[in-house]
């Protein structure tokens, strides 16, 4: 056996074992999900009779029916978006703002501001809870949508502000030098130059905002407390019954509830393309 | 096109003094280029001049107007950068356009201005690309179209074709020449290659470290180099530098022994300030070099390298005996081959002097 073959052997085998431990992983990550998606397509008496993984009998679409015809549903979906789009678009708009400040326009002991902004990721919610409480409380806000708006405003801002500062770093000075001296504005650069080819940065912060504000459950249930201002993921807790578990409908409304954020996925996705700065310097 | 001045310019980033005082005025018209190694300070002042870079002191003035502390786009200049600078989310068109367009130029003038500059430099067929469909050459014109729709009152050209391969190096040189030709602008353009400089410019500004160390025409400073830097950093190999001492001084005739060589006798200028004794330094073109049979010439010599450059030969010599290599420029027909026993003639005529200031003794008439 030639040493170019003997090589290609050795490969094949870790090929082979990286390729089962993926698998393994994949399946155990994708588990609960088609548990709850198998769920959701069984009747209530399927899921009492047989266990999380069997097959439905039949393909049971109440559950769906009834999640639809509950009024609930539609409020708790439209509280989520009313939370999620605006505190999106303004995290990433103040971290693109503070970004291209930080990557373009240093200034004395902007370094260490920096700093200090993106040392807001390492705070655990936890700490500012109680402060947040009183605070919402004494502005007269809680049980209304304004305190996770607000929150997740201000807690996207050091990651947007870190991942656009670092994007906004690798787009070439030259550009906006060249911008300035043909007498265009430095928001016009931003806005004309530097925002156009870090789109594959913005698609990724929306997708990132969008899915952890549209999942987040512990900011509304501690600001909400009607049922009409809670959000899709404290409506899906609250679905349960008295004395009852309704499995079945949990699973049709986690369905429901997971598609926005693979419906924002699945748009950006496109955007998530390499090399959008190329041609720009020497290339 | 405008003239600039620069008076008494410096740049300082905290400690460091990278402009130390430069004074230059460059006519309307002109194609000016700034040599010098890599960290003179040619880009800086460039970038001083455009507004991009701040001058910490001293006044920059394009035509009447004073621009020191203007902002970019108020100069009325228009740089191409090294790196082309290009948006490369915007076809050629809209790159061309882009500035005019922010400013809200009227769209009849715009595309008046585009058509213009794509016609001087070809890129009518282009104008739909993105810069990534285009190679660096077209690129790089589309950086210099993107300077000419603005009619800018001065072109600044950064290292413009640093980033291209020889022979479109070559191409594109020619090109920037003819435009300067077509819009006669003035124009100021920063190399560190010494080739496009003497063939580019209408004068050239050799500096070295933040300073202005000669400015002249390229055969001003080719055969008369005001100091050991100029001589040293322009020509193609670099002047050889000889050390010497003289021999004797008596008004302008002075008689230099060369180290290791003959006595030679030369007229200098009057105020040259050597005295008998006095070390020089004796500077000499490869190409002013000539190489005899061993004991015919002045200084005996063996060859150690030789480089057939087709039309040329180079070689490089040794002095017996001595650590000082020697380069020749010969013709191709010269014959010379490695370890050829020779001894090296100078053409005296074409002999300079440098003083231990390193500065250039000027030459009046020629005895051997």
């Amino acid at each position: 056996m030639s040493a170019a073959s003997e090589h290609k052997h050795v490969g094949d085998g870790w090929g082979a074992v990286t390729f089962i431990c993926l698998t393994v992983l994949a399946l155990l990550f994708l588990a609960p999900t088609i548990g709850v998606l198998l769920s959701a397509f069984k009747s209530t008496r399927d899921i009492a009779l047989g266990d999380l993984w069997s097959l439905p009998q039949a393909l049971y679409l109440d559950n769906f029916a009834e999640i639809f015809a509950n009024p609930s549903v539609r409020i708790y979906l439209v509280n989520t978006l009313l939370v999620t789009v605006p505190a999106t678009a303004a995290s990433i708009a103040l971290g693109v703002a503070a970004g291209y400040v930080f990557a373009k326009l240093p200034f004395r002991g902007s370094d260490l501001i920096f700093l200090g902004v993106v040392s807001g990721m390492f705070f655990p919610p936890q700490i500012i809870l109680i402060p947040l409480f009183k605070l919402f409380n004494a502005l007269g806000l809680i049980d209304t949508l304004w305190p996770m708006i607000l929150i997740h405003s201000a807690m996207g801002i050091p990651i947007c502000t870190l991942l656009m500062r670092n994007f906004f770093s690798t787009v070439p000075n030259a550009l906006r030098e060249a911008a300035l001296l043909e007498g265009v504005n430095e928001w016009q650069i931003l806005t004309r130059v530097a925002l156009p080819i870090s789109l594959p940065a913005l698609a990724v912060l929306a997708t990132l905002q969008f899915t952890w504000i549209w999942n987040d459950f512990l900011w509304p249930l501690i600001f909400t407390q009607s049922d009409d201002k809670r959000t899709i993921m404290l409506g899906l807790v609250s679905l349960r019954g008295q004395y009852s578990v309704a499995w079945g409908v949990q699973g049709a409304l986690s369905i429901v509830a997971s598609l926005p954020t693979q419906v924002i996925f699945l748009f950006f996705q496109r955007f998530f393309i390499r090399g959008m700065t190329m041609g720009a310097v020497k290339g | 096109m405008s003239d600039v001045a620069i008076e008494a310019v410096t740049k300082t980033f905290g400690a460091v003094s990278i402009i130390k005082g430069v004074d230059l005025a460059i006519p309307t018209g002109e194609f000016a280029v700034f040599v010098g190694p890599s960290g003179c300070g040619k880009s800086t002042l460039l970038r001083m001049i455009s507004g991009l870079e701040s001058v910490s002191s001293g006044t920059i003035r394009i035509g009447d107007v004073d621009v020191t502390r203007r902002p970019p786009a108020e100069g009325g200049t228009a740089m191409v950068f090294q790196s082309y600078a290009l948006y490369p989310h915007m076809s050629v068109s809209e790159n061309m356009s882009f500035g005019l367009r922010m400013n809200g130029a009227p769209r009849a003038e715009i595309e008046r201005r585009v058509g213009e500059a794509a016609r001087i430099l070809q890129l009518e067929q282009l104008l739909d690309r993105r810069p990534k469909q285009l190679s660096g050459g077209q690129r790089q014109r589309v950086a210099i179209g993107r300077a000419i729709v603005r009619h800018p009152k001065v072109f600044l050209f950064d290292e413009p074709l640093s980033n291209l391969d020889a022979s479109l190096r070559v191409q594109m040189r020619v090109e920037i020449a003819r435009l300067h030709q077509e819009i006669g602008a003035t124009m100021i353009y920063v190399t560190h290659d010494q080739v496009e400089a003497m063939t580019l410019a209408d004068r050239i500004v050799v500096l070295n470290a933040g300073k202005v160390e000669q400015v002249g025409t390229p055969l001003d400073l080719y055969e008369r180099p005001a100091n050991l830097f100029v001589a040293g950093f322009l020509g193609q190999p670099s002047m050889n530098i000889l050390d010497a001492c003289v021999h004797a001084a008596d008004g302008t005739q002075v008689s230099i022994r060369v180290a290791h060589g003959p006595l030679i006798g030369l007229e200098l200028a009057a105020g040259h300030g050597l005295a008998a004794g006095e070390p020089v330094k004796l500077g000499i073109r490869p190409d002013a070099i000539r190489l005899q049979p061993r004991g015919r010439g002045e200084m005996p010599a063996d060859v150690e390298i030789v480089e057939h450059l087709g039309d040329e030969v180079i070689a490089y010599l040794r002095l017996p005996g001595t650590p000082e290599a020697i380069i020749a420029k010969l013709e191709k027909s010269s014959g010379v081959r490695v370890g050829d026993a020779c001894a090296i003639g100078f053409a005296v005529p074409e002999l300079h002097v440098f003083g231990t200031d390193g500065l250039a003794r000027t030459r009046l008439a020629h005895s051997a």
